[in-house]
């Protein structure tokens, strides 16, 4: 996974690691986040960072339906310093990394999220999400085309 | 105002909806009966989705699971003769509902050298990874299965002490930095 920073082109490997419960609540009054993190304990928690760098890029809480075969994305943030500009795919990355794990899961891909109205457009048209009633769901090759996309081993 | 919607037009003061959607995912604020249709919906159409899948669809998701292990497994873990070359093309095998011989023919390899192969009692070549990846419609990479190759030949070199012993005994004037 490559992470590109869009205003000085340099390029970084990606890493993604789960968060304890500790580490969760640990998130409590994090700065460089809008959403309140720490209330996620229960679901699975991930972190985005750059390899053998400490700070936390991005976060994704997820939950997973299993008598559904599905993952539900709860919440998805990159840190407030990424917002609109510097390391810009780092939601893709997260998102991508969803997709992966419902793969591995045997879900086939499958991938839920419940997005602002506001928002459900540019899912569809950079994700490839597409829409049941109210939610966003992603399956199959589009879940496919976005692990190719943003979890590819690629040279740093 | 809901609590994501004071949140959305706070963040549309300083950023564009472009900026936002493309950098957090913020949930849409429902009640707890929307929520509840909402889930209904998406479980209906899940359900259904799985009660109309194609072989083809099945044979998608099995594949790309198996190449995700198959990544994991090169990437994370120490080499195993469970997760072998011959293993994953047993898998491969068992994900298409290929007879050995039905494989062995696709591949256009002699059936006993597939079951060979299958069996660890004959290394896999290049040539092979390449015909797996034609025959799994790119979706596992040659390199994905030469990979699995490299992963036991490592493993092979550490520990064969017998083999580096004698073939440094067919050496001559070997070099020494020794003090």
């Amino acid at each position: 996974m490559v992470l590109v920073n869009e205003e000085t082109n340099e390029r970084y490997k990606g890493l993604i690691e789960k968060l304890s419960e500790a580490e969760v609540e640990k998130l409590k009054g994090n700065s460089n986040f809008t959403f309140a993190w720490n209330e996620e304990q229960g679901a699975l928690v991930y972190k985005l960072m750059i390899k053998g760098k400490k700070e936390i890029l991005g976060l994704v809480s997820v939950a997973d339906i299993r008598e559904e075969f599905r993952l539900h994305i709860n919440l998805l943030e990159a840190s407030k310093k990424h917002r609109g500009k510097g390391i810009k795919n780092i939601p893709g990355c997260l998102l991508a990394f969803v997709c992966r794990a419902s793969f591995r899961k045997g879900y086939g891909g499958f991938v839920s999220l419940l997005p602002k109205t506001y928002l459900i457009d540019y899912y569809q048209k950079n994700y490839g999400f597409v829409q049941v009633g109210r939610q966003l769901a992603i399956f199959g090759n589009n879940s496919k085309v976005l692990v190719g996309k943003f979890l590819e081993d690629e040279e740093v | 105002m809901k609590k994501y919607e004071r949140l959305f037009k706070e963040l549309s003061k300083q950023y564009s909806v472009e900026e936002i959607a493309g950098s957090m995912l913020i949930p849409e604020d429902l009640t707890e009966a929307e929520r509840k249709e909402a889930n209904e919906q998406l479980k209906m159409f899940r359900l259904k989705m799985m009660q109309e899948q194609t072989e083809t669809d099945r044979i998608f998701s099995d594949l790309m699971r198996l190449k995700i292990l198959m990544e994991d497994y090169i990437r994370d873990a120490p080499f195993s003769e469970q997760k072998s070359f011959g293993k994953h093309l047993e898998e491969y095998a068992r994900i298409l509902k290929l007879t050995k011989k039905r494989l062995a023919e696709d591949l256009a390899i002699h059936y006993t050298r597939l079951s060979r192969i299958i069996n660890g009692h004959e290394e896999p070549n290049i040539e092979l990874a390449y015909r797996l990846e034609k025959h799994s419609g790119g979706l596992i990479s040659a390199l994905e299965w030469w990979r699995l190759v490299v992963k036991k030949q490592e493993y092979t070199i550490k520990i064969d002490d017998e083999t580096r012993v004698n073939e440094g005994a067919k050496v001559k004037n070997p070099m020494s930095f020794a003090g």
